[in-house]
């Protein structure tokens, strides 16, 4: 198996590794750098729990190979709250009881944190598609649409401010 | 503190990615197993030779069903609780011996330092099978000349059993209308996002092990798992992570694959871990149950339902695993539904079949018989011509007859049935909705509205698995909880469950008890059985949190309670009956005069001993096993209180058939809910919104499709659909409370009243396409491609 080496930055800090050519990124995050919040849910592309910021774009780690991402820049869910503070998506999917089991939660953040961008005011049925390639099993997804909603005015908000 | 909308505790963690989930633990010098499974539902193995696997580098042992048989105990039963022996148990180990019997059965495990090396060295395994004829329908398995899962037994009924309650044949020689049915309930699950996963730890030493997994009831399962394994029960540690990625009983059975990690832990004497992946989590983990039921229902003209009989049959694919076969006779908790008719029949036939084995799945055994009795509610009304939710509110039991005490011995608890019926209508705004679709049938389209209602039955009483033998005699129904008041006076709580949102529903029981903050009581997360206090049937399933868990802490807060007030009325010299708790303190009656605060007692019981009035134990701690009272033993005539809660919910829809794809859409959702007192009702209604979700799931998209070889023919999540945000409508929920008279705080259990959404898919789906044709809707997935079918039949008259 050939062994490559990589450069890359995930949630600000710039990390370089050598691994097997077939290893996944879903893998090499958790595993190689011990960020666990990603989560496996499939491993086929369906559920959307290992989803990623890649290079500021809403991607599914399972379906890349960790050397596709030599000189990328990455933002995992573990960078989403800031020096203890929560990100408001995050606030807002408390508050709002956005999640119960957690585990697609990473994911639906990451995305809800790339769709938010491309669509700040977004209706419930633009939301409801918007996350579509992430599964929940607990929720519903009544209280995720809601969470979503709400942080969005708040982002908006924010920035109007 | 109790009834409060608190926000989740466990959230934080989970937000930010710091959840700890089974796949996330590591320990040192771990390795990896994958589990090569047969592509054949039904073969004979002629030969394994692992050899191959040992040759790949870090590839580390590999072992087989011969292995497994060697040294392991088959896997246990019910029946080993009355020292017997189950019909096809001597052949049950993790891992097939000599023959497969279901696509995906596992048939060698091997281990390496790594899961790509691992899943390499699978490969190398070679396995030459003898494929043997399949059966995979029920039915079919039942007859003289079907093959055979287990030859030696002769047949592949694995339990058959009738019960009778009151006057059937009566009840069905008085009726005006007799009307029958053959209804046929799917195979799904509700496939939770984290499959299993077990990491086990031998300890030659001390011949220990410790085995972490997601289960969902380690109390339960320790002693099967210590007797498989040959490890005397105190030397098997169970233990849970803090997280669970979902579990909806599909994570309770006795895990076949616990007792092969923790045997492969033991054999290569170094730590294991398997995750199971998504794809042997769909084919072979474990399905929701399948049933064929013949139903008969009969009635007097006026609609009043006078009883049921019914011959059911459960496809248990081809192992059964403890519980099963519960699921068999679950309908137990609900005889006769919400309704007042008492005669009921059931012949119950549980069939081993070349499909992958069956397990709770939320709405356990339940959801099968709530389709039953909607569906042939409606039939009725159909027959009678009668709108069918007036013959719901003619057939209701009465508020003013609570409890009630079923034809069976189950103790509905409290309910007003007809005021939930009320209130969906008038949330639903039922009769706009009326009126829209006459318009809209004016203009050819079709709007069909439903309402169902059914029980939601809380805490399986054990007492059931006297149905499947009598001589099985159990009464549990119990939950643990053990309180510890330190020095500084907070509060560590420990119970024999864990789960979603317990950490905080269980800090806001006991800082109610105590009127101490929330934030003071720190419930430990997860479940470990050398430290958390466990009952006979501790675990997180069959909606028990709620109602055990709060009668396990009340206990637990009383006793430290009563002993803080002895202690104060010692050290005042005064009468405990003066003096009472209130506000994280002792005090005197009225309030005026002396105090003592809970950290100054706890502190005294810790360091001061000498100073406790005689008879009084050091320490502040109380450990309290619950358990129901109203939980009986079953009686010869197989009547007991099989449940421990009997919520109930009414779910009222109105939705649109697209006449030229069979598509519909949901206009709008409610459901009526009654479980009691709330603890948290923010985290209540997140439960009925899952609950909804899982069976508009299996009503609409999902199941399990199997050809007649016995492949499963949608194994991923490409082809097994599960619902999107874009297929689960607004769910609007709104409670009626009515408490129950028998538990902590009047609390009811649930979280698991989805059944009735295959019924009233089918029940609004027969009402908007009534003009076209009255259908009679037997089944309970309803995909456009069927809908479509249905109105071609329709216009072909
Ligand atoms: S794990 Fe990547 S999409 Fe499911
Ligand atoms: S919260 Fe459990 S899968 Fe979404």
């Amino acid at each position: 198996m050939t062994r490559h080496i990589i450069t890359v930055t995930v949630n600000g800090t710039l990390y370089t590794r050598e691994m097997d050519a077939r290893k996944l990124l879903s893998d090499f995050i958790r595993e190689d750098l011990g960020l666990t919040g990603t989560h496996l849910g499939c491993e086929h592309g369906q559920c959307g729990t290992c989803t990623i910021l890649f290079n500021g774009v809403s991607m599914k780690s399972c379906l890349l190979l960790a050397t596709q991402a030599d000189g990328a820049k990455i933002m995992t869910v573990e960078g989403l709250a800031k020096d203890g503070v929560l990100h408001p998506l995050q606030e807002s999917f408390w508050e709002h009881h956005g999640l119960q089991c957690g585990f697609c939660t990473p994911g639906m953040l990451m995305n809800a944190l790339y769709f938010l961008t491309v669509n700040p005011r977004p209706t419930d049925l633009e939301i409801r598609r918007g996350i579509a390639g992430n599964l929940c099993r607990c929720t519903g997804y009544v209280n995720i649409v809601k969470a979503i909603k709400a942080a969005a005015e708040k982002m908006a908000q924010n920035k109007g401010a | 503190m109790i009834g409060e909308r608190i926000k989740r505790r466990e959230d934080p963690r989970l937000l930010t990615g710091k959840g700890q989930y089974m796949a996330d633990l590591v320990i040192h010098g771990m390795l990896h197993a994958a589990l090569l499974r047969s592509p054949h539902a039904h073969a004979r193995i002629k030969r394994i030779d692992p050899s191959g696997a040992l040759k790949v580098p870090g590839a580390v042992a590999v072992f087989t069903g011969a292995d497994l048989k060697q040294h392991l105990e088959p896997l246990a039963s019910w029946y080993n609780f009355a020292g017997k022996q189950a019909p096809t148990q001597p052949h049950d180990y993790p891992l097939a011996v000599s023959k497969v019997r279901y696509m995906g059965e596992p048939v060698a495990v091997v281990v390496a330092s790594d899961r790509y090396v691992a899943e390499d060295a699978m490969e190398q395994i070679e396995v030459e099978y003898e494929p043997l004829p399949v059966v995979v329908d029920a039915e079919e398995a039942m007859k003289e000349n079907a093959p055979l899962l287990f030859e030696e037994a002769g047949s592949n009924i694995y339990w058959q059993g009738s019960f009778q309650y009151g006057a059937v044949e009566q009840a069905f020689a008085e009726a005006d209308l007799v009307v029958k049915d053959k209804l046929y309930f799917h195979r799904f699950s509700s496939t939770p996002m984290e499959g299993y996963a077990i990491l086990a730890n031998y300890q030659s030493v001390d011949h220990s092990i410790t085995i972490w997994g997601n289960f969902q009831s380690p109390a339960i399962f320790r002693l099967r798992i210590a007797h498989s394994l040959g490890i005397p029960m105190n030397r098997v540690r169970l233990i849970t992570p803090p997280d669970i990625g979902g579990g909806f009983g599909l994570k309770m059975p006795l895990h076949p694959w616990a007792i092969l990690v923790a045997f492969v832990s033991m054999k290569v004497m170094r730590p294991v871990k398997w995750v199971e992946d998504r794809l042997e989590h769909q084919a072979a983990s474990h399905h929701g149950s399948e049933q064929t039921s013949y139903v008969e229902f009969a009635a007097k003209k006026d609609g009043t339902i006078l009883g049921l009989r019914a011959k059911i049959i459960h496809n248990a694919g081809a192992y059964v695993h403890m519980p099963e076969p519960l699921g068999m006779v679950e309908w137990s908790h609900i005889p006769q539904g919400c309704y007042r008719f008492r005669n009921v029949a059931m012949e119950c036939y549980s069939v081993l079949t070349n499909k992958c084995p069956v397990a709770p799945n939320r709405g356990y055994g339940r959801m099968q018989h709530q389709f039953l009795i909607e569906r042939m509610m409606d039939r009725v009304a159909q027959e009678l011509k009668m709108d069918p939710v007036d013959l719901r509110l003619k057939n209701f039991i009465r508020p003013e007859e609570f409890p009630y005490e079923s034809t069976n011995g189950a103790l509905y608890d409290s309910g007003q049935y007809a005021a939930c019926v009320h209130k969906a209508q008038e949330t639903l705004d039922w009769e706009r909705w009326k009126k829209e679709q006459a318009k809209a049938r004016e203009q050819g389209r079709y709007i069909g509205l439903g309402l169902v209602s059914i029980m939601d039955p809380g805490v399986t009483n054990m007492a059931m698995v006297g149905l499947f033998d009598k001589s099985l005699k159990m009464s549990t129904t119990g939950e643990a909880a053990s309180l510890t008041i330190d020095p500084s006076g907070t509060i560590t709580v420990l119970t024999g469950s864990w789960g979603q949102g317990h950490e905080t529903t269980c800090a806001q029981v006991v800082a109610y008890e105590f009127g101490i903050p929330f934030e003071d009581v720190y419930v430990v997360p997860g479940i470990d059985t050398a430290t958390h206090p466990v009952a006979g049937s501790s675990g997180t399933y069959a909606s028990r949190f709620a109602a055990m868990a709060s009668g396990a802490l009340q206990g637990a807060a009383a006793e430290l309670k009563e002993k803080m007030i002895r202690i104060a009325a010692h050290l005042w010299r005064t009468d405990a009956e003066k003096l009472e708790f209130s506000e994280g303190k002792v005090r005197e009656k009225g309030g005026a005069g002396k105090f003592m605060p809970l950290a100054q007692l706890a502190a005294l019981a810790t360091y001061s001993p000498a100073k406790l009035p005689p008879g009084v134990k050091p320490g502040m701690e109380s450990t309290f096993i619950y358990n129901y009272p109203k939980a009986n033993e079953m009686d010869d005539s197989g009547r007991a209180n099989f449940a421990a809660t009997y919520a109930n919910v009414v779910h009222a829809v109105a939705l649109e058939v697209n006449p030229h794809t069979g598509q519909y859409e949901i206009l709008k959702y409610v459901v009526v809910h009654d479980a009691g007192t709330l603890i948290n009702p923010l985290i209540a209604d997140g439960q009925v919104h899952g609950a909804v979700a899982h069976s508009l799931g299996a009503a609409m998209l999902e199941e399990f499709i199997y050809n007649d070889e016995g492949q499963l023919l949608n194994g991923s999540w490409v082809d097994y659909l599960c619902p999107k945000a874009t297929d689960i409508p607004d769910i609007e929920v709104e409670h009626i409370v009515t408490p129950s008279p028998f538990t902590a705080y009047g609390v009811k259990g649930m979280g698991e009243g989805s059944g009735p959404v295959p019924a009233l898919l089918a029940q609004a789906l027969e009402d908007a396409l009534s003009p076209l044709k009255q259908f009679r809707i037997t089944w309970s997935r309803h995909t456009p491609e069927k809908v479509l079918s249905m109105l071609r039949e329709a216009r072909a008259g």
